[in-house]
């Protein structure tokens, strides 16, 4: 993952680089060209100067002497030359001043003079030039340079300040969390994108503020709606069980009757738990033992153990004191170990353990693992299990989160194991 | 033994009417906030059954106008507002019990048999069933004045079936009452037939009879 602006960066570099890769031997070989065509044309101009006066017709020997001796670059030389005539061609010149050879560009043409066929030779040093040439090349790769570098850094500076507001507003929604209710407070904007952005980002959060609201009152309302039914619900039952002329078949089915009540209440009291939490109903803490918590509820447990056989060890070590409120700890633990025992096979174990700052609860039961993800969602599990209430552990999750500890699942050597990780205060 | 049940849910309120009057008690009922505060005025209750929640007012409000008109009425609050703020506000009032609905009839009945008695009583406070003799005050059973060692559990569900003597009462009533909070996070109630078996095993030992009758497939029922 990279940021946007190096992103941008990157690109901008390569191409850089790019440029002056192909375009060093391009302007060397451009200035190249361009000088060479300038010689060229200056030894055309020597030689048709030289030719126009006609004069080098009536030139002696003495003449062409003299001539020599005082032309450095345009000699009349006798018709032992091996090059080519009449067109311009490359060669190397021993210069004794500087003690070394020197490139030239030459032209040979024959003049015929008095003294017979004589050769004319004109010719420019390229040795001068070609440090010009180079010169010329590399102011040009200078400023080419100075360009992209600049062009860089500017970017780079407009970048920041253009793309400020979308990192501001990256970061308000980094921030944002939507149980705090708080509406996320973006940054005014010049920029007709980014103000889009805003408005549409404020859209979206207040609608799904909206919703959550909604939701968690729905809820809080349903459960509380259903109470008062249910509560009519069993008393009737209560009231048809003083019956004295039930069959057993009725008596049966009345049974039957009360479980799915007992199961229906479970369900909406877990449910409106769930929904006044949300709300952080809940405020008062306390320092509390969670070992003699756990101690207090055992009794319990165990003979609820007992009734599937199921082997309850406990290694309760550190006296952990917390701060938290009371009933919502001991839902939670009281939800563990119901989990644990809900979902156990007969004759199998259950461990818990207590130490520095982890509540560990270890189980026996179904020999695959629970889907991680899912277990700690409302009524995961509801389907599967036909006497849970399906909220046991949201319940856990939301009563940890409400205190920001930490619960986690995993699965070892065929135990489920649910931990627990208090932090202190 | 006169109670008013101030509840303005008809139906929970014969409920109500209609198992307590099995045992006893009279009961008038009240479904709003007025009707309740006139009867209030001109009558006299053993105890009052009162939801928080009613028509034209707060139960709490009823609980204050009780306060101030001196009334010794016995209150158990009924309320579907399970809010430890409401239950420690009412029983400041003057409540002397509190019942988050719903609840179980039976339930009820315990409740309402222990606080009847309490009140009646100041110094000794003892039920005798035939051979049989509790004393609430020391909580101590004995049986032909021998002394029966119960456990906490056995001496609760003892007195929870006198509560409610002569009706049915259903496992999950009684799971309920002896595991409080936790009794509807798990639908097994053969913990009570074993808490039962013990009692009813403690009892014949020691000599009393078998008030203590098994419906088949319903609970249990204490016959005296």
């Amino acid at each position: 993952m990279r940021k946007l602006l190096s992103q941008t960066l990157i690109y901008y570099s390569i191409y850089a680089l790019l440029m002056l890769l192909i375009a060093t031997p391009f302007f060397y070989w451009l200035s190249l060209k361009l000088h060479l065509d300038d010689v060229k044309e200056a030894i055309s101009l020597r030689e048709k100067e030289f030719m126009a006066e006609s004069k080098w017709k009536l030139l002696s020997a003495k003449d062409i002497a003299k001539w020599n001796e005082f032309n450095r670059d345009i000699k009349i030389l006798p018709d032992t030359v091996g090059a080519a005539k009449g067109e311009i061609v490359r060669q190397v010149f021993y210069d004794a001043l500087d003690d070394e050879w020197e490139p030239y560009q030459v032209l040979y043409r024959d003049v015929d003079t008095q003294e017979g066929i004589r050769v004319l030779m004109v010719r420019i040093n390229l040795i001068e030039s070609e440090d010009l040439m180079r010169g010329t090349a590399l102011i040009s790769i200078m400023i080419l340079i100075f360009l992209l570098t600049g062009f860089v850094a500017v970017t780079r500076i407009t970048s920041s300040r253009l793309w400020s507001p979308f990192y501001q507003i990256l970061h308000q929604i980094e921030q944002f969390n939507i149980e705090q209710k708080s509406k996320p407070d973006f940054p005014e904007t010049k920029t007709v994108e980014f103000q889009n952005l805003r408005q549409g980002l404020e859209k979206l959060i207040s609608e799904n503020i909206k919703a959550f609201e909604r939701e968690k009152e729905f809820t809080q309302n349903a459960s509380h709606e259903l109470q008062t039914p249910l509560a009519i619900f069993q008393s009737k039952l209560d009231i048809l069980l003083q019956d004295a002329d039930l069959t057993e078949n009725q008596s049966v089915i009345l049974q039957q009757l009360y479980d799915a009540s007992a199961r229906l209440l479970r369900i909406n009291k877990n449910l409106l738990l769930l929904a006044k939490l949300e709300q952080q109903w809940f405020i008062g803490k306390e320092p509390l033992n969670v070992r003699s918590l756990i101690q207090e509820v055992l009794p319990y447990f165990s003979e609820q153990a007992e009734e599937k056989a199921l082997s309850l060890t406990t290694n309760l070590s550190e006296k952990e004191v917390l701060k938290a409120n009371k009933g919502l700890t001991e839902i939670l633990i009281n939800n563990l170990i119901l989990n644990a025992i809900r979902h156990n096979v007969f004759n199998g174990h259950i461990y818990i353990a207590l130490n520095q700052n982890t509540l560990t609860v270890r189980n026996s039961g179904a020999p695959e693992p629970l889907d991680e993800h899912n277990i700690f969602q409302r009524f995961s599990s509801g389907g599967r299990y036909s006497h849970s209430s399906g909220l046991g552990l949201a319940l856990v999750k939301k009563i940890a989160e409400l205190n920001h500890w930490q619960v986690t699942y995993s699965f070892e050597n065929n135990e489920h194991i649910f931990s627990v990780i208090f932090r202190k205060f | 033994m006169k109670i008013l049940i101030i509840e303005d849910e008809k139906q929970l309120a014969e409920s109500i009417s209609k198992y307590l009057s099995g045992e006893n008690y009279l009961c008038e009922l009240a479904c709003t906030f007025k009707d309740a505060i006139d009867k209030i005025y001109v009558y006299e209750y053993d105890c009052i059954l009162l939801d928080l929640m009613l028509p034209g007012g707060d139960g709490l409000t009823l609980l204050e106008e009780l306060k101030k008109l001196n009334k010794q009425d016995g209150v158990i609050i009924i309320s579907a507002k399970d809010a430890l703020d409401d239950k420690i506000r009412g029983l400041k009032l003057g409540a002397d019990d509190y019942l988050a609905k719903p609840f179980h009839l039976s339930e009820l009945g315990a409740r309402l048999y222990s606080l009847l008695r309490r009140r009646k009583f100041d110094s000794s406070n003892k039920v005798a069933i035939r051979e049989l003799e509790i004393d609430l005050w020391s909580k101590s059973v004995t049986v032909n004045q021998q002394l029966l060692p119960l456990t906490k559990k056995e001496y609760d569900l003892l007195l929870f079936f006198v509560g409610n003597k002569n009706r049915i009462i259903s496992k999950s009533a009684l799971a309920e009452h002896l595991s409080g909070d936790m009794a509807d996070m798990l639908d097994n109630h053969g913990f009570v037939y074993a808490h039962v078996k013990n009692l009813k095993r403690k009892l014949a030992e020691a000599g009393c009879r078998d008030f203590i009758k098994t419906v088949y497939a319903m609970g249990y029922k204490w016959e005296s």
